[in-house]
């Protein structure tokens, strides 16, 4: 630039100096384009307006589409644009989409790019930084969208069967192994009448039809009003299962949720993870993230959100996660406490919360060679403990094998 | 093959336009002193000068040798100075120039003249510029390197060869020249209309009127400094693997052409009498001051005189002004020019024999430019007039080319009996035409022509080796070059791998040990030929022994 400058000085000395009329007309023509050049750069990069179009929330496998709107509200056309969006690096490689392109006035050009989800978690999209110039490269004018975009990839959703969770809540709509309490709304078919049975179970119209007397058979039922408990204490699990075994967890509460919820029950979630959005001074461990029992889809999605934020933390036990939180929770309710290593302090707690009228079950997504051993403890207790080791387990219905195996039969029921 | 891609010629031939703008100033500046010079001849000449420097110059970059490249140019240079007097001598009529010819066969000195040398050193100026500009412009662009195809195994090495970034290096060298020719430019146009005394007297009217060719220069630049800003960008973009939406290139064009007109009729609404008077006012407030100054200046010097003058009274010394005053001696009086004699028959012997190394080195030089530029010439072999001229030259290199080789066959067959012992053919690399060899590529051919050198005298580099391993492999065979081999293995590493260009004293240096090499090896090859002088004596009678 200073060369530039040190010419057009050059010339506006020898324009004087001679006395001819046409260098000061070039000397007006280079200063012009010099600077008419910077100002035609700064005035069309600023009216570029930018967007970023995305689903907000995908699930685990998706692959969305990304749209970079971008529109030239002004009429001096842009003769060249870079376009460099960010992208964390766990949805795309290179993390990072760039093209480079030019606008004419009033134009509005879309530029398409693709993530690949195949983490869950809570991102951050962009920044978006632009950067344009004059047609001589004396100006550079480089422009960033701050107001970075949104996206939630929930965690990955596996199919569960044969799932048997203990209950002691009466009159849902789940089938019951044991035939105590029967749902007098669910009649399964009929039966003669045996001394000992109720007046009110016997079916008169089929006793007519039938010529003897006839006694209605009810569906034995249970409700699973639910609440899962994930551990993301650090200190829960091994170092060198860390990752692959938190993520496990969140994939098992997020399937058990699910799993629930297609089945019309209520479900709740309690971590002791950090989550992203909770309020709290940075660096210091955010409240538990706790969402009460409720039915449907919405519910659901509240759950999948959290556990899509939700991050390990330091220094939060689920024992004592457990009893706090379980102080608002009705009776009767199934407790899932999902964790890597099984301590005896948990077991304690939870067999304090069985006897207090809970219904409990355990799950470790990371077992230790003690695992066996407090497992069979936690069978004396009452307490069902299943262990996993991959998301493989779960697709293959490990819960349900092990269920099926009487772990829960012999233990589970009130 | 193609010598050149479209958008590099457009370049080159706006540069050699702006070179033509420059010759059309210098050449009024030229027809100011020497009345009847013709401007627009000039410039037709430095746009082919220019043209051809560019080109040339591209050629001369192929060669690692200095010796090859200053043959180049001489041969370049000679044909450029023989056609710049034929076409001065033209320009004053055919009469004038049948006049200077005869004077030429009496006296060949008289070829040089006054008017060659000045328009030989223009020439040399826009020769110079624009190969500058042109060598910007090349280190500006994209990399003209293919990549091989993905399943060799040179693919990788392609994949992970370093790469440099020279942020706006080139440019800006480029926007330096392209401004030194505006001031040469400005200058010769500036004087050219006015006198220097008038100019600094301040009080010469006003010069009206538009000077086409700086219009020209300052747009054509203009648009060349666009166009090195595009590409540097389009090389970024390459280095960074960025892709670029297609019509970019189009629209780029598009608009800075627009941009440049737009500006350039926005200049003409500016005022300019209203300036010239303001920068009028401006120097004559400085002139004044000047004034004052000179005036306070010659004040001092007077006294400063006066009191030396009291010095030397007071010492009592002979004041020696007015006897060391001498009158002025007389001019002596012109002389009319003598008649020349009539040459001799030795005057004409000599003449003889400088004209027969005149034609011999001007038929040399034009046969090596017109064989070895073809390319720019079948760049130009579209339709119209360049073709038509474009295919003359082809056709009269070819003729000066038959010429040249029946007496170059003739040669060699006389060299061939002279000599006896046959010596090794010079083996020399013809590289394609298009793209001069950068730093990197020297070095990568001078490794290949020492592994030619060393694969003749010892066992030729196999596929499996790796540089250093042949070097150690070779060096045995190589007692007194080891060195040299291992200096050019060592930069062909370097040249390879590391992400710095090898300076230009290296390749000098690397030069220096390959021809180093290259002697010890045909030494060695020589020795190894030669029969041996005398056997010993125990190999040839064995049996002497027992006698």
């Amino acid at each position: 630039m200073s060369d530039l400058v040190s010419f057009l000085l050059v010339l506006l000395v020898v324009a004087a100096l001679l006395r001819v009329d046409f260098f000061f007309y070039l000397f007006y023509l280079l200063v012009g384009l010099v600077v008419l050049g910077r100002a035609w750069a700064r005035g069309a990069a600023h009216a570029v307006a930018f967007e970023r179009q995305h689903p907000g929330r995908v699930f685990w496998g998706e692959q969305p589409v990304v749209r970079l709107v971008l529109r030239n509200r002004g009429l001096l056309p842009v003769l060249w644009l870079h376009v460099h969006d960010s992208v964390p690096i766990q949805l795309r490689s290179p993390n990072f989409y760039q093209q480079v392109l030019s606008l004419g006035p009033r134009e509005r050009i879309t530029l398409t790019y693709r993530l690949d989800c195949r983490r869950r978690g809570y991102y951050r999209l962009g920044p978006l930084a632009i950067e344009s110039g004059d047609p001589l490269g004396t100006a550079r004018v480089a422009l960033s969208d701050a107001t970075p975009t949104t996206l939630v990839v929930y965690p990955r959703i596996i199919p569960l069967s044969g799932l048997h969770l203990p209950s002691r809540t009466l009159y849902g709509s789940l089938p019951a192994r044991q035939r105590i309490f029967e749902d007098p709304a669910r009649v399964m078919g009929m039966r003669d009448y045996a001394p000992g049975d109720s007046l009110r179970h016997i079916a008169w119209k089929a006793s007519a039809a039938a010529g003897r007397l006839q006694v209605r058979r009810h569906e034995p039922t249970v409700a699973l009003d639910t609440t899962i408990f994930v551990d993301l204490d650090r200190s829960s699990y091994s170092q060198m299962r860390l990752w692959v075994a938190t993520e496990l967890a969140i994939v098992a509460a997020a399937s058990l949720a699910n799993w629930l919820v297609e089945h019309r029950q209520a479900v709740g979630l309690a971590t002791n993870g950090n989550d992203a959005l909770a309020p709290g001074a940075a660096g210091e461990p955010s409240c538990p993230a706790v969402i009460p029992p409720r039915k449907g889809r919405r519910a659901l999605m509240h759950i999948l959100d959290l556990l899509a934020r939700v991050e390990m933390a330091d220094g939060a036990s689920l024992a004592a996660l457990l009893r706090r939180e379980t102080r608002r929770l009705a009776w009767g309710s199934t407790l899932v406490a999902i964790t890597g290593r099984v301590g005896d302090d948990l077991l304690a707690a939870l067999l304090a919360l069985r006897r207090s009228g809970f219904s409990v079950a355990l799950i470790s997504v990371d077992p230790s060679a003690q695992f066996q051993a407090a497992r069979q403890r936690a069978a004396q207790l009452g307490i069902p403990a299943f262990e996993l080791w991959e998301e493989a387990d779960l697709e293959h219905g490990a819960l349900g094998r092990q269920c099926r195996r009487g772990d829960l039969a012999s233990r589970g029921g009130p | 093959m193609r010598p050149f891609r479209s958008d590099e010629l457009a370049r080159i031939l706006l540069i050699a336009a702006m070179m033509a703008a420059i010759a059309v100033s210098a050449g009024q500046l030229a027809a100011r002193v020497v009345p009847g010079f013709d401007p627009t001849l000039l410039a037709g000449l430095a746009f082919l000068v220019s043209l051809e420097g560019i080109a040339g110059d591209r050629l001369a970059r192929q060669f690692p040798e200095a010796s090859i490249r200053l043959r180049l140019h001489l041969s370049e240079w000679v044909v450029l100075l023989a056609a710049l007097r034929l076409v001065i001598s033209l320009a004053q009529g055919p009469q004038a120039l049948a006049a200077q010819a005869s004077r030429w066969l009496a006296r060949p000195q008289t070829l040089v003249d006054g008017g060659l040398v000045a328009a030989g050193a223009l020439l040399a100026t826009v020769w110079w510029l624009g190969i500058r500009m042109s060598r910007c412009l090349e280190a500006l662009g994209p990399e003209a390197e293919a990549p091989p195809p993905q399943e060799s195994a040179a693919f990788y090495a392609w994949l992970t060869r370093p790469r440099e970034d020279r942020p706006g290096e080139g440019w800006s060298r480029l926007r330096q020249h392209v401004l030194t020719g505006g001031v040469l430019l400005i200058l010769c146009s500036g004087l050219a209309r006015l006198d220097l005394q008038l100019a600094l007297s301040l009080r010469h009217p006003a010069i009206a009127g538009i000077v086409g060719n700086a219009l020209l220069y300052f747009l054509l630049g203009f648009a060349l400094l666009a166009q090195g800003h595009y590409a540097t960008l389009q090389a970024r973009w390459q280095r960074q693997q960025v892709p670029v939406r297609r019509p970019l290139g189009r629209r780029w064009a598009a608009l800075a052409t627009g941009f440049a007109l737009g500006v350039a009729l926005l200049a003409l609404l500016m005022p300019l009498r209203p300036s010239l008077a303001l920068f009028g006012a401006a120097f004559r407030i400085i002139w004044g001051i000047a004034f004052l100054l000179e005036q306070v200046g010659l004040g001092v010097l007077a006294a400063l005189g006066y009191l030396l003058h009291l010095v030397v009274q007071l010492l009592g010394l002979p004041s020696t002004g007015k006897a060391s005053m001498a009158p002025p001696p007389a001019l002596p009086a012109p002389q009319a020019h003598p008649q020349a004699p009539p040459a001799g028959w030795w005057e004409a012997l000599q003449g003889l024999v400088l004209w027969a190394a005149l034609a011999a080195t001007l038929v040399y030089s034009f046969n090596r430019l017109v064989r070895e530029q073809r390319g720019l010439w079948a760049a130009f072999a579209g339709r119209g007039l360049l073709a038509w001229l474009a295919r003359l030259i082809i056709s009269l290199g070819r003729w000066f080319s038959g010429l040249g080789h029946s007496a170059g066959a003739q040669w060699q067959s006389w060299v061939r009996r002279v000599r006896t012992a046959g010596r090794i053919p010079p083996t020399r690399l013809r590289p394609p035409w298009p793209r001069p060899r950068n730093s990197r590529e020297h070095v990568w051919l001078l490794y290949l022509l020492s592994l030619q050198e060393t694969g003749r005298l010892a066992s030729p580099r196999a596929p499996a080796d790796t540089p250093y391993e042949y070097a150690r492999r070779a060096a045995p065979q190589l007692a007194e070059a080891t060195a040299d081999l291992q200096a050019v293995t060592e930069a062909f590493i370097h040249a390879r791998y590391s992400p710095r260009n090898p300076a230009p004293g290296d390749l000098g240096r690397l030069r220096a040990a390959y021809r180093r090499l290259r002697q010890a090896c045909r030494r060695r090859l020589a020795g190894q030929r030669e029969p041996p002088d005398a056997e010993p004596p125990a190999a040839r009678s064995p049996a002497a022994g027992q006698e």
